[in-house]
């Protein structure tokens, strides 16, 4: 490929590719020396003047540094244009601490799935979702009201929402999944995840949320609402805007006026086993709900908790649920292919290469007899203009 | 609906940071003043004054011994409240007198009807009528016939707080009987942001089984917090929390002669308690600065002499064994509050009452252990929750945060 038909690589792309991959600057450096062979002379320093936009990556150099970072030589030189502002303010769902590097290779991923995601949608007509609204909220008007003013509004009916997945891509936002960080190994032999999602609001572009592969149903689904909470809540930062989140989440899968009769009485494991069931979320969420309704006291929350602990639930809870699967980035890639696009095309097309591409978008089924016809993307968008 | 104003308060919850925080500044203004902000209109002759809680029925036979303390009237509960009050005027009483129909044991608030009104009659009868009629018969300011509000049930809160706002009237008393979960952390800003909004004095009372401050941690600090932020607040049918209140803030308090009018039940439930079939009146132990039952009085003292009440002319506390003890219970419980009064009332400013209410928990709270060295029983006496917390807390709170909401909410 000629260094006309990619072009210079960005130094914003650069390190946003590097650290989708959690690479250091010196790992990416040791990778490329790797790959140049023993003539190589790529250091930590060259990537980082790279980076800084100190001296130009064209030409071989640009397909070395591709190589060794597995994406295609155009994602690094998509210029501000193309990309977009970047996805907006970022929320994350974490369980415990991660490091700034794991945090900064979320980041990146979610920006790289937004970008991936603009390209396959300009090649659709996709029907507008009915729109997030914005509710402020404060110590008057609270998450709880904002959860059910969405409820009323959005039509949902009474009782458990049975796919939180479908009412946040009904709205208009990008739900898909990633290995955000993979799962910290624990003493009792179990894993846990430290992340959960993470989301991004781009200005003038549809809401993506990334959920972290191998999260539990239950988790996954307060994991959603909680996203929900802040793209309603929070186009700009708030400092207990995590807090806030979580209760619009309680709210919004476990209201008050519907749950709270079936909460009274003799809380214990076997009637939250029961309701987790009913209400698909975690019999922790509901232990927690039923303290913030009056219904547990401090010291019978505490009690009940310290036995769910001793049974390992801190962990692993019994009643595993099935993690919902988006389906809105599923059925846009499968719209595609029955167009007449091929794999190739919309790897390309996202910056990806063919086998990655098909791992984060066809790892469903495919319907059979699509894809095969050769019709660009870009066609495409031309014909959708006219 | 009128619009209620929005900066009635300026301890309603807002900004926090730098030192101009007006919230800082007029709880430290609180600190310095010598009694708690007055409320305009009737509600005015309230300030500083602890009620009897009790029923029209228990009330006659304490009257001798309220018009000799320094207790300032009467919150008559009940369906005889009514005639209580009227009654109480003709003959001359001069304290206050308020009418609690207890309406949030009728109904649950609601958005739709936050207010209990009678609904079996010929014609409508409007929330002013309810209102008239307990001026009528003589009550210094009028309560709000409010349901119960659960906890998170906002919209009703709000809903009955905008109306008591759109009456434009200053003899109204907004009745606010709270689950006492709205004083938990997840619900207490909210409590605050809307009371704080309201011109008018309002009411609180707390529903929960038992002590309903012993169900939350944070219950104390909050209950301080409301009492401090929402303004003009008055702590209704609780007991010893009715002095915690005036120290910090709330405009008035009523206590109640027993147990049962010393909280409310949550709507819909029983009410609960240890031992159905004790009829042993509850009991004011005062160097304990709690209320127990005569029976577990006499059970722990049973090898050992008890403390005799100097105000009831040496009567021993486990003594009282039986219903019929009822009212000299009462009467005990009313003469030992209402000699506290006079020390609170002497305190120059608002956080001296609090150091001096601390120190009197303090006290109480290692007498706990005396007590049970003497009775060589460990775990005879526990102190309350609530008292423990009156004398662990900070005894004012601290504009700056920390100490103020963390202690005991961990």
């Amino acid at each position: 490929m000629s260094e006309q038909a990619i072009g210079v690589a960005q130094p914003r792309m650069l390190v946003l590719a590097r650290e989708s991959r959690a690479m250091t600057q010196g790992q990416l450096a040791k990778a490329m020396q790797a790959l140049e062979g023993s003539d190589g002379k790529v250091s930590q320093g060259y990537v980082s003047r790279a980076e800084a936009g100190r001296l130009t990556v064209n030409g071989e150099r640009l397909e070395l540094y591709a190589r060794a970072l597995h994406y295609p030589p155009q994602l690094l030189c998509l210029s501000e244009h193309e990309v977009g502002a970047g996805p907006g303010l970022v929320h994350h769902r974490k369980k415990q601490a991660i490091s700034a590097a794991d945090l900064r290779r979320i980041h990146a991923l979610l920006n790289l799935t937004r970008i991936q995601l603009r390209a396959l949608l300009d090649g659709v007509a996709r029907p507008p979702g009915i729109g997030i609204p914005h509710i402020p909220v404060d110590a008057y008007d609270t998450p709880e009201e904002a959860a059910r003013r969405l409820r009323a509004e959005w039509g949902i009916p009474k009782g458990p929402i049975d796919s939180v997945v479908r009412v946040v891509e009904d709205a208009g936002a990008l739900v898909a999944c990633r290995e955000l960080v993979p799962p910290v190994p624990l003493d009792s032999g179990g894993a846990s995840v430290p992340v959960d999602a993470v989301s991004g609001c781009p200005p003038g572009e549809d809401s993506v949320v990334l959920l972290n592969a191998g999260t539990p149903g239950d988790r996954q689904r307060f994991t959603l609402a909680h996203e929900l909470g802040h793209m309603v809540m929070h186009p700009v930062p708030h400092p207990e805007q995590e807090k806030q989140a979580n209760r619009f989440a309680a709210e919004l899968l476990m209201p008050a006026q519907q749950i709270r009769d079936q909460l009274l009485g003799q809380i214990d494991v076997r009637l939250l086993l029961e309701l987790k069931g009913e209400w698909k979320v975690s019999m922790w969420a509901l232990l927690r709900r039923a303290n913030t309704l009056g219904i547990t006291s401090d010291w019978q929350y505490r009690s009940l908790a310290v036995e769910m602990s001793s049974l390992g639930y801190r962990t692993s809870e019994p009643g595993e649920l099935e993690p919902e699967m988006p389906t809105a980035v599923t059925s846009l890639v499968n719209q595609l292919l029955q167009q007449g696009h091929n794999v190739e095309e919309l790897a390309s097309a996202t910056y990806l290469h063919t086998d990655e591409f098909i791992g984060l978008y066809l790892s469903h089924p495919i319907n059979p007899g699509v894809g095969l016809p050769s019709r660009s993307v870009a066609s495409t968008n031309r014909e959708a203009a006219t | 609906m009128t619009d209620m104003p929005s900066d009635s308060h300026p301890l309603q919850p807002r900004s926090s940071g730098n030192g101009t925080d007006p919230r800082k500044v007029a709880l430290r203004a609180l600190a310095d003043q010598s009694r708690p902000e007055a409320p305009a209109g009737p509600a005015w002759d309230m300030t500083d004054q602890i009620l009897v809680h009790t029923s029209w029925d228990a009330a006659q036979k304490l009257l001798d011994v309220v018009l000799s303390s320094n207790a300032g009237g009467f919150a008559l509960r009940g369906s005889k409240a009514g005639d209580g009050v009227k009654q109480l005027k003709r003959e001359g009483f001069d304290g206050v007198l308020l009418i609690d129909s207890e309406s949030y044991d009728e109904a649950l608030a609601t958005e739709d009807a936050p207010f209990v009104l009678p609904k079996d009659t010929l014609y409508e009868v409007t929330l002013d009528e309810i209102l008239d009629g307990q001026l009528t018969c003589g009550a210094t300011v009028a309560l709000t016939p409010t349901g119960y509000l659960r906890a998170g049930d906002s919209e009703a809160l709000k809903e009955a707080a905008n109306v008591v706002a759109a009456l434009g009237r200053d003899d109204v008393l907004f009745s606010v009987p709270i689950d006492i979960a709205w004083l938990s952390n997840d619900n207490i800003d909210q409590l605050i942001a809307v009371l704080a909004r309201l011109e008018a004095p309002k009411a609180v009372f707390l529903g929960g089984q038992f002590d309903p401050l012993d169900r939350y941690r944070a219950a104390v600090a909050n209950m301080r917090r409301l009492v401090a932020e929402a303004g003009h607040v008055a702590v209704l049918r609780t007991d010893l929390n009715g002095f915690d209140a005036l120290c910090h803030g709330a405009f008035a308090t009523s206590i109640g002669t027993g147990g049962s009018s010393r909280h409310i039940i949550p709507f819909g439930e029983q009410r609960r308690s240890s031992d159905n079939k004790d009829r042993s009146p509850s009991v004011l132990y005062p160097d304990l600065m709690a209320f127990f039952r005569g029976s577990t009085l006499a059970k722990q003292f049973a090898n050992a002499r008890a403390p005799e009440c100097t105000a009831c002319g040496g009567r021993p506390l486990d003594t009282f064994l039986g219903k019929k003890d009822a009212t000299a219970a009462h009467a005990h419980g009313v003469h030992t509050w209402s000699d506290w009064i006079t020390g609170l009332i002497g305190q120059p400013t608002l956080v001296d009452r609090a150091n001096w209410w601390r120190n009197r928990c303090d006290t109480a709270r290692a007498e706990y252990d005396a007590v049970n060295d003497r009775l060589d029983q460990p775990d005879g006496f526990e102190a309350p929750k609530a008292l423990r917390a009156w004398a662990e807390l900070p005894p004012w709170p601290s504009p700056t945060e920390p100490a103020w909401r963390r202690s005991h909410t961990r």
